[in-house]
């Protein structure tokens, strides 16, 4: 019985507004790929079965109370009177905390996370950038309505706007040099990275399932063979989706798929199997997503570079920039180059 | 003396409590390690696993409450705190209340509103900060382990007798037996529970390393929400106190108030310089310190009420091993909190800067300073008894007095800066906008003070302040009106600009510009409305100058003598007070199950007109050891009057409190307070704006077509017209029903009936009273001092002059059972005795010239003092050295404020000059900067 423990609601949603199902495509997109996450933390194919667990387990609560408070109704010959009433909260009280306390222990009994977890970073650089847009959006505004109610003469107003908007420039630069590492610079970096997502999925959604040597053995070929064709499936299909969003350049978009599913066999026949399967076919597909990558490594840290030179502007007083900078120098590291700034 | 039954003290619900309490102790602490443990070591299922656990802790606390408050209605006397504080005569909701009625429950109370909290702050909370969950959780924990251990090994309410059940139990504290009561404790629990979140927040922060602006909205809201619920539970125990303890005012400066009082200073003063931090990136580390600051006085608060280090009416009695805990468990406090924030002390260094004096932010410091000294202030006067105590082994008192002198020095300031921070801009404001800003308001406000002094004379009236032990008089009713004033004008002159520049810009009517300044601007326009509220209730604390009070003996009511026809105006069962007149119509005694009431019936007259009947009475709870007092309140307000001279009674209440009784004869004590209500008013002002702040942001789309604007002013307009027809049917109605039914206290059950028609005959003025009656009945005073006749305690021996009035003023009554009342409002023979001895002793002295009246006064409390063996007679302390650290901590404050500050404007001038951006802006940047803006409400 596979079960989402990580709290998240049956959709989520990503940054573009886009609902999803919670725990495939998130997991897939932020999970670093060298990392083998644990059975627990992946229930990749279970997202479903997880949602459905835990309406079952909010169904048996609500059933075990109803069940509860009608027996203190029917003892109670329905008559409403206060004692009842304490006493049907306090078993509505008993039946959520047996509920938590059974998550409880369930959780903390699960296997632990090792390597680094996406699940640490709850915000991305671009979210704290367009935090500090907004906050300097504000300040900029409340600056011209003191002017306008005469509160600060125009001099000074104009000077401390200057500074504001020097800054939000700096800031909509950064998130530019960003969006533009997601959407302009390289349609094959992304197929990249999404290939490479899909096939850790498959890899730890195959290493969830086998356990036993001889099934492992038995299900290799036949899932290796499913493997093969989800995975071009996904990877054709996305290809397609790129080129069809990309204009002016679809036949390069859909090359490069071509190229990426025909230049990672390997990976995508000896996906799931044994572990030391799963490791032989990750090394290289980390390799293959080392190689892709330096260009958009490259282009982070410039961004970077960039977003701490915007905030070590004049206006090195807001709190947000520094912390936009540190969270861009942060990100801008390998291993997570490819974590919050996937589309 | 209760019955005791021989029945076995087996109790299902105390068990099932008590096991509920310790698998909520085991899971607390799991909860506080799993949360700490797996932040630090970045363990998610621990961090998840912490989280749930804090949800099933919440679970099985509102088990533990569920199980307490049904053994409450179901009299399992088994529990011995059911025995303690309830009985079966209790109406269900104080039986509910009595769950909170004393220490145990009170701590189980504590606990299971900061879990509540905790739960709905977590899950709110939990994906924005997921980085430092663990750490919130750990800290919200900790100090739930705290109130656990002092709930599971000492203070546990389920406890049992260890033989005989009685068979019933002993009853809530009568003077808790109040309606308000059944809502103030929750609403300062709230408050104080609230405070914790935001101190969680804060350590998270420290401890992680997350030191950015993105934790600080949800710590916002939080602290917006303690400050909110402690404004609250303090003005609904003002409330109480007003109607419940039968002395006339709503703030004596109770221990347990001011335990609530100083963590609003601390809060008010982050929710302002959270601000700067927003806008400037300043402050970072002293908001750090107010967030630790304001939690910790919380604890202290609670150390203070459940110690029993401080007498108090609230105080839950002495406690010294409790008292141990809690010393401990604050010591750890401080140092994990100094500790932490040592540690990240260079990553909260500010990076904006102070350019000027004149500037918004400096006024927020200067705002903060005086808040903060404020609460140091009344934490040391409060605290000052023990102290002195603990060091010199000699007690001492401080009296209501103390405070009234010392307090409206930051009060004042505080009502000085109320009305200027707003009108200041950020960064700095040159001189001619200053003037531009200051002329209309200061201008309106001068004008209007100049006129009330000029038609007004009571408001020339000269106030005692103290500096240093100095006492000075000084027209302080007139400079508060003219604050008051000034604040009002300068609000009103930003929201009136604002709206100005609003309608400008988006072409809109003024109503809804002015309902589009709220919504978007909500934070600024709702701080401004809870400016305003501040004003109004500054009003009302501007009549406690000219409260009066009077004793009053009524041999016998209209009842005992056996005549019909209208009574003689001549008739003694009449008694006067400052133009009102009284008729002493009947005293009845009834009784219900739980209690005896004696209450009068008395009408009250003014300008020949009966305004209405009211019931001041006494109750005798069978299980109660001193009666309590239901006073009389008759509201006058403006709306209420027909004539001018009852409009001239703009918000006054005419309050009365029987004091005593003999047989047929009365004991009465009337308060006049005016402006009184502009207390309640203001607090239901400052709640709106506080509400109006923490409105969740609403994109509130401006109408594009005419039809559009037209079909919201329509709406605005009906709105506004559906507000006025309510309040003016409402007024109506309070109009109508003043002259002719009943208000203040309900009469008990089986009360007397209204006023039979004799007593609608009315004398026709008060002119036309005979001077004899007048007489008899004391005359008329202006001073406050009562002048009683007859029998009784609360009226006798009350001073004839100023002198001997302001000694007894400072002389506390030492009775033991009064609460640190002046033997001047203390209503028992001990303290009438005393009056006596005042009144004796002065003989000796002239008092015919001022320093004659100065050596009498020193040489009174002198022998005072002596007679007592040490200065905790006297409600100020006379010891210089008492006022020496509060003086030197505000004004070395101060010193320090402004010397710090002075550097930084240098320093920030110098630094904004260096950094000016020199390059020319990139135009097609620049072109989208302004795009942006556009869109930006």
């Amino acid at each position: 019985m596979q079960k989402d423990w990580t709290m998240s609601s049956p959709k989520s949603t990503n940054k573009s507004g886009k609902r999803q199902a919670a725990g495939t495509r998130n997991n897939a997109e932020s999970a670093p790929p060298a990392v083998a996450l644990p059975v627990a933390a992946v229930h990749d194919s279970a997202a479903g079965a997880s949602s459905v667990a835990r309406y079952v387990g909010w169904f048996v609560l609500a059933v075990a109370t109803l069940i509860g408070w009608g027996f203190i109704a029917w003892v109670n010959r329905y008559r409403l009177s206060a004692p009842v009433v304490f006493l049907q909260l306090g078993w509505l009280a008993v039946t959520s905390a047996v509920y938590f306390l059974w998550h409880t222990g369930w959780v903390a009994l699960a296997a632990p996370v090792t390597g680094d977890d996406p699940w640490w970073q709850p915000e991305g650089q671009r979210e704290a950038l367009l935090r500090e847009k907004k906050s300097l959006l504000k300040a900029i505004k409340e600056v011209e309505f003191d002017q306008l109610m005469a509160k600060q003469s125009r001099a000074d107003a104009d000077e401390l706007i200057a500074v504001y908007r020097h800054r939000a420039i700096g800031v909509i630069k950064a998130l530019d040099a960003l969006d533009s590492l997601h959407a302009s610079a390289s349609p094959r970096e992304q197929l990249e990275r999404e290939v490479r997502a899909r096939v850790e999925l498959l890899n730890q959604s195959a290493h969830a399932a086998g356990k036993n040597a001889a099934k492992r053995a038995k299900a290799q070929v036949s899932e290796r063979d499913r493997a093969t064709v989800k995975k071009q499936q996904a990877e054709a299909s996305i290809a397609a989706a790129l080129a069809g969003s990309q204009n002016g350049a679809p036949g390069a978009v859909g090359a490069a798929a071509t190229e990426v599913a025909a230049g990672t066999p390997d990976d995508a026949v000896a996906g799931p199997g044994s572990n030391a399967h799963d490791q032989a076919t990750r090394e290289p597909s980390v390799a293959a997503a080392a190689a892709a990558v330096p260009s958009a490594i490259a282009i982070t840290q410039t961004d970077a570079a960039g977003a701490r030179e915007a905030v070590a502007t004049p206006a090195e007083g807001s709190t947000q920039a520094a912390s936009a900078a540190d969270v861009a120098t942060a990100e801008a590291a390998p291993a997570r180059a490819d974590k919050d700034i996937t589309p | 003396m209760q019955a005791h039954a021989t029945a076995s003290p087996f109790s299902p619900i105390a068990v099932a409590g008590t096991i509920a309490m310790l698998v909520a102790y085991v899971l607390c602490a799991w909860s506080a390690a799993a949360g700490i443990a797996g932040n630090a070591r970045k363990s998610r299922r621990l961090v998840i696993s912490s989280v749930y656990a804090l949800y099933a802790f919440g679970a099985l606390i509102a088990v533990a409450s569920a199980l307490i408050i049904y053994a409450f209605v179901t009299h399992d006397y088994a529990i011995r705190y059911v025995f303690e504080t309830s009985d079966t005569s209790m109406p269900v909701w104080y039986k509910v209340t009595s769950f909170w009625g004393s220490l145990e429950g009170s701590l189980l109370f504590w606990v299971l509103m900061l879990a509540l909290f905790s739960m709905v702050a977590v899950a709110v909370n939990y994906r924005k900060h997921k980085d430092m969950i663990g750490y919130v959780v750990g800290t919200i924990m900790l100090v739930q382990v705290f109130f656990m251990t002092l709930l599971v090994f000492q203070k546990n309410p389920f406890a049992t007798f260890l033989s005989d059940v009685p068979t019933d139990g002993k009853g809530l504290n009568p003077l808790l037996q109040n309606y308000w009561m059944v809502i103030h404790p929750p609403a300062l629990y709230i408050g104080f529970v609230a405070a914790t979140i935001p101190f969680a927040f804060g350590i998270a922060a420290l401890a992680s390393g997350r030191l950015d602006d993105l934790w600080l909205s949800s710590v916002r809201t939080w602290m917006l929400i303690c400050f909110f619920f402690l404004s609250l539970g303090l003005i609904l125990g003002g409330r109480w106190a007003y109607e419940e303890l039968g002395w006339g005012g709503y703030w004596a400066w109770d221990p347990v108030e001011n335990a609530g009082f100083i963590p609003w200073f601390t809060a008010t003063a982050f929710l302002h310089s959270i601000i700067i931090q927003e806008q400037r990136g300043m402050m970072k580390g002293w908001n750090m310190v107010l967030m630790f600051l304001t939690f910790f006085f919380t604890i202290w608060g609670t150390f203070m009420t459940r110690s029993g280090i401080v007498q108090s009416v609230h105080a839950f009695g002495e406690d010294k091993l409790l008292a141990l805990q809690f010393v401990i468990f604050m010591g750890l406090l401080t140092i994990i909190a100094v500790g932490l924030i040592v540690y990240r002390w260079q990553r909260l260094s500010s990076t904006g800067r102070f350019e000027s004096f004149t500037s918004r932010e400096f006024s927020f410091l200067l705002n903060n300073w005086i808040l903060l000294a404020c609460a140091l202030f009344i934490l040391f006067a409060t605290m000052f008894p023990t102290i002195k105590e603990t060091l010199l082994n000699e007690r001492a008192t401080v009296g209501i007095g103390f405070y009234n002198k010392a307090m409206p020095w930051g009060g004042l300031s505080l009502l000085f800066l109320l009305g200027a921070a707003p009108l200041l801009a950020w960064r700095r404001t040159t001189r001619e906008r200053l003037l531009s800003q200051f002329l209309r308001p200061g201008l309106f406000a001068l004008g209007l003070t100049l006129l009330l002094l000029a038609v007004v004379p009571a408001t020339r009236k000269l106030t005692t302040l103290t500096f240093y032990a100095f006492d000075v008089d000084l027209p302080i009713p007139a400079v508060t009106l003219l604050l008051i004033f000034f604040g009002v004008a300068s609000i009103g002159q930003e929201f009136w600009r604002g709206i100005a520049v609003r309608t400008q810009q988006t072409g809109s009517d003024p109503v809804s510009s002015l309902f589009g300044l709220l919504l978007t601007k909500r934070r600024k326009y709702g701080g401004y409305i809870v400016h305003l509220g501040m004003a109004v209730l500054f009003c009302g604390f501007v009549g406690k100058a000219y409260d009066r009070m009077v004793d009053r003996t009524i041999a016998a009511p209209i009842s005992a003598r056996a005549t019909t026809g209208p009574v003689a105006d001549n008739d003694p069962a009449w008694f006067a007070f400052q133009g009102y007149r009284f008729l002493y119509e009947e005293l009845t005694q009834t009784s219900d199950d739980r209690k005896q009431a004696t209450t009068a019936r008395v009408s009250v007259w003014k300008d020949g007109k009966k305004l209405a009947t009211v019931f001041p009475a006494q109750w005798q709870f069978f299980k109660g050891s001193q009666p309590t007092t239901e006073v009389a309140i008759l509201p006058r307000v403006w709306l209420g009057g027909e004539t001018w001279s009852q409009r001239a009674d703009f918000s006054e209440d005419v309050y009365l409190v029987l004091t005593g009784f003999n047989g047929e004869q009365a004991n009465f004590r009337i308060y006049l307070n005016p402006l009184v209500n502009f207390v309640w008013l203001g607090f239901l002002i400052l709640a709106l704006g506080t509400i109006i702040c923490l409105l969740p942001e609403i994109p509130v789309p401006a109408p594009r077509t005419r039809l559009g604007r037209a079909a919201e002013a329509a709406t605005l307009v009906l709105l506004a017209l559906g507000i006025v027809a309510g309040l003016t049917k409402a007024a109506v109605a309070e109009s109508q029903g003043a002259g002719a039914t009943s208000t203040g206290a309900q009469p008990a059950a089986g009360s007397p009936a209204t006023a039979g028609p004799q007593a609608e005959q009315a004398p026709r003025s008060l002119a036309d009273v005979p001077a004899a009656v007048l007489a008899q009945a004391g005359g008329e005073h202006d001073t406050g001092q009562g002048m009683g006749d007859g029998q009784g305690y609360a009226h006798l021996h009350r001073p004839s002059d100023d002198t001997t009035a302001w000694i007894m003023k400072e002389l506390i009554c030492m009775c033991g059972g009064c609460q640190r009342e002046t033997i001047f409002e203390c209503k028992c023979a001990f303290a009438a005795e005393e009056r006596k001895k005042v009144i004796d002793r002065i003989s000796a002295y002239s008092v015919a010239t001022p320093s004659e009246r100065e050596h009498a006064k020193k040489a009174l409390l002198a022998s005072f003092v002596k007679e007592y063996g040490s200065e905790q007679v006297l409600a100020t302390p006379a010891s210089k050295s008492s006022w020496f650290i509060p003086v030197l901590g505000a004004l070395g404050g101060l010193g320090i404020l402004l010397v710090v500050a002075r550097k930084w404007v240098v320093r920030g001038k110098q630094e904004f000059a260096q950094d000016k951006p020199a390059a020319q802006e990139d135009a097609a940047y620049a072109e989208r900067l302004d795009d942006e803006l556009a869109k930006v409400d």
